[in-house]
């Protein structure tokens, strides 16, 4: 054990890694600073360029560009009452009525500290979780897997509010292109159109720059006419809080961490729904709930640190299950398979040292976070005045130069522009675009599993005789006869209005 | 543009795209093995279910779509950096789209690196930058960036016109 974690240490703290933390941060500060662009986006649009990196730089990479984003997001939140990136939506409630008491220093400190306590907390916590769940993980079947697998797709489109058919649409979309290439058991080519390049299927991360990168490309150059008139920002005031100060905010940005890392767990949540659960809670317990909304420091720290900390938290069942718990988890796995390393029960067993090393990494990530957002504090506020018209079309050449870079082939610059145009109907259709992502990586493990429980078994449906398989079933019927019985009183609600 | 296009383009055509699509799956589904000898699934099995679900939910969306308004974005103030007017917002993404698609059909001609410099000068005109300034500029960042990218990412060069000269 004590080997493996020398061995994670040693490549977590080598020249190219730290090189790598520090480039992902800067890029990350940048991107998530600037409304409209993502932290899943600038993830998904660097994807392709950690191909010619070893696994551990290219990962510190990655996680350095979103961990960074996401902290960065908070910025445009405060100054200009624009999240940078959907997880921070939470954050101007509280974030912009301080920058409009002339507290806008403090807030970003605020939100930058809170950012670091809350991503480290959960880093320790998923450490400690991450290989007992791995020994559960390769205890099970695959009549369990297969119900497993089920119940994250499913709990992801139930989730999808008001819009749970769009939902299971966006999922089934996703299953069906990941039915292209080789059936999983038999070899057999299925829906290749006679093209021997679609026999390894559709090319995952053409997919994901697609429906991440140009996707939102294309909604923000339908809006790049709206953007000049945001720039009004307002006085910075303190940046420095006191040693009290800091201990006043400490228990409520705890408390947030701890909420956030469990909805982080959940397939399919992230760090929207974490940062507006543990917004609500925190207020919830507040003695002084009258001073929320109109800029409570607490509220900035509780958004922010249940943000960073769900985002741990979907590392493990990403890690010990290949189930991905958000969009950028999803991206990660891309990223692992790109260096052929297959995310699941046998990472552990196969890939100890480089899990550790993600964590160390992780931990990296938020300490540099905060160095440099404290370091350039008023300058990462400076890059909202980027021209959109400028840094849309670069993104877009980016996106093309990742996806025909890979293998240098044209079909997976169509495979992104179909499926960039293909995410910008959903955009606008209001379908979500996550369960399209979760059914394109769970399908093959569905469909193994599925039929490897059938042909163990004689074709008997062993589902409804093992306990762990029927408790998930069980979970997967309560959940949508929930959503159901919700459904029909909302519907009753608005009749009885009428 | 009026309610009834806005419906048809962005409601209609893809559900009509969903329909088409899981029939495609469900066909080829039908026509391979759906239940082998060992009493598991065929590989026709999994595009059969998907596929029908896929028309099905395809279908359901088609009849309850109603409402479009406010699906296509309205243009308060359609200026450019210039003070010159700007295409109308429907009319900037269709553009974006056809250069996007005339690039991915020239980057085997033309190559790598110019194909995606000049995709970047005409994506930067339509979304408002006509400086002269801005274009070369424009121009210039997008040789370096695809360039170094390229590098980057192992591309075989020579590939190209520009890619030849810059390799000799």
């Amino acid at each position: 054990m004590n080997e493996i974690l020398l061995h994670a240490l040693s490549d977590t703290l080598s020249l190219s890694s730290l090189l790598m933390v520090t480039v992902g941060v800067l890029l990350g500060m940048v991107a998530g600073a600037i409304p409209g662009i993502s932290a899943t986006m600038a993830v998904a649009v660097l994807l392709p360029f950690t191909f010619g990196l070893a696994p551990v730089p290219g990962l510190m990479l990655l996680l350095g560009v979103y961990g960074s984003a996401l902290y960065s997001g908070a910025i445009p939140a405060i100054l200009l009452n624009v999240p940078g990136t959907p997880g921070a939506a939470a954050t101007t409630i509280d974030g912009y009525p301080m920058a409009q008491q002339g507290k806008a220093g403090t807030a970003l400190s605020v939100s930058l500290v809170a950012s670091g306590v809350g991503g480290i907390f959960a880093v320790l916590l998923v450490s400690v979780l991450t290989p007992y769940l791995s020994d559960f993980a390769l205890s099970v079947g695959p009549a369990e897997m297969f119900t497993i697998c089920l119940f994250s797709v499913l709990i992801i489109v139930s989730i999808s509010k008001g819009r749970m058919i769009r939902g299971l649409i966006s999922a089934v979309i996703g299953i069906c292109i990941a039915m292209i290439g080789q059936d999983p058991i038999e070899g057999t080519n299925r829906l290749t159109f006679g093209m021997p390049i679609m026999i390894s299927g559709a090319n995952f991360i053409a997919v994901m720059i697609g429906l991440f990168g140009v996707s939102e490309a294309l909604v923000q150059f339908e809006r790049i006419h709206k953007v000049r008139s945001l720039i009004h920002m307002t006085a910075f005031g303190k940046v420095a809080l006191s040693l009290k100060e800091w201990l006043h905010l400490l228990p409520s940005t705890i408390y947030s961490s701890v909420i956030g890392f469990i909805i982080g767990v959940l397939p399919g949540t992230g760090g929207t729904i974490a940062s507006f659960v543990a917004y609500n809670e925190v207020r919830r317990v507040s003695t002084h709930k009258e001073r929320f909304g109109k800029g409570d420091p607490r509220g900035v720290g509780a958004t922010e640190s249940a943000n960073h900390a769900s985002m741990a938290g979907a590392l493990a069942p990403m890690l010990t299950l290949g189930i991905p718990g958000d969009a950028v988890s999803a991206i990660l796995i891309g990223a692992l398979r790109i260096q052929g390393i297959v995310p699941g029960p046998r990472l552990f067993t196969e890939n100890a040292s480089l899990v550790y090393s993600l964590f160390m990494g992780l931990v990296l990530v938020y300490s540099f976070t905060v160095i440099i957002g404290f370091l350039g504090i008023r300058v990462w506020a400076q890059v909202l005045r980027v021209p959109s018209r400028l840094l849309w079309p670069i993104i877009l050449v980016l996106c093309i130069v990742g996806t025909y870079g890979i293998r240098s082939n044209v079909l997976d610059v169509y495979m992104m522009i179909g499926c960039g145009i293909l995410g910008f109907f959903m955009i606008k259709g209001q379908f979500p675009i996550i369960p399209l992502i979760v059914g394109l990586i769970l399908e093959p493990i569905i469909e193994e599993s599925l039929r490897q429980a059938l042909i163990i078994h004689d074709g008997s449906w062993i589902f409804l005789t093992k306990p762990l398989c029927l408790v998930i079933l069980g979970l997967i019927a309560l959940t949508f006869a929930g959503r159901a019985w919700v459904m029909t009183r909302d519907r009753r609600r608005l009749r009885r209005s009428i | 543009m009026s309610n009834g296009l806005q419906l048809f383009l962005i409601k209609t055509i893809p559900a009509l795209f969903g329909v088409l699509l899981g029939v495609a799956w469900a066909v080829w589904g039908l026509t391979h093995t759906l239940v082998p000898q060992n009493e598991g699934l065929g590989a026709g099995a999994f595009p059969l279910f998907g596929g029908t679900l896929l028309c099905i939910l395809s279908v359901w969306c088609l009849k309850v779509s109603r409402d479009g308004s406010s699906l296509v974005e309205e243009t308060d103030d359609p200026l450019d950096a210039s003070g010159q007017s700007l295409s109308p917002p429907a009319v900037r993404v269709t553009q974006v789209i056809a250069l996007l698609i005339i690039c991915s059909i020239v980057i085997v001609p033309l190559g790598f690196i110019l194909s995606a410099s000049v995709f970047c000068i005409a994506a930067m005109y339509v979304a408002g930058e006509r400086t002269l300034f801005g274009i070369v500029l424009s121009f210039v960042a997008a040789l370096v960036l695809s360039y170094v990218f390229s590098q980057i990412l192992h591309v075989a060069l020579p590939n190209g016109i520009i890619e030849g000269w810059i390799y000799q």
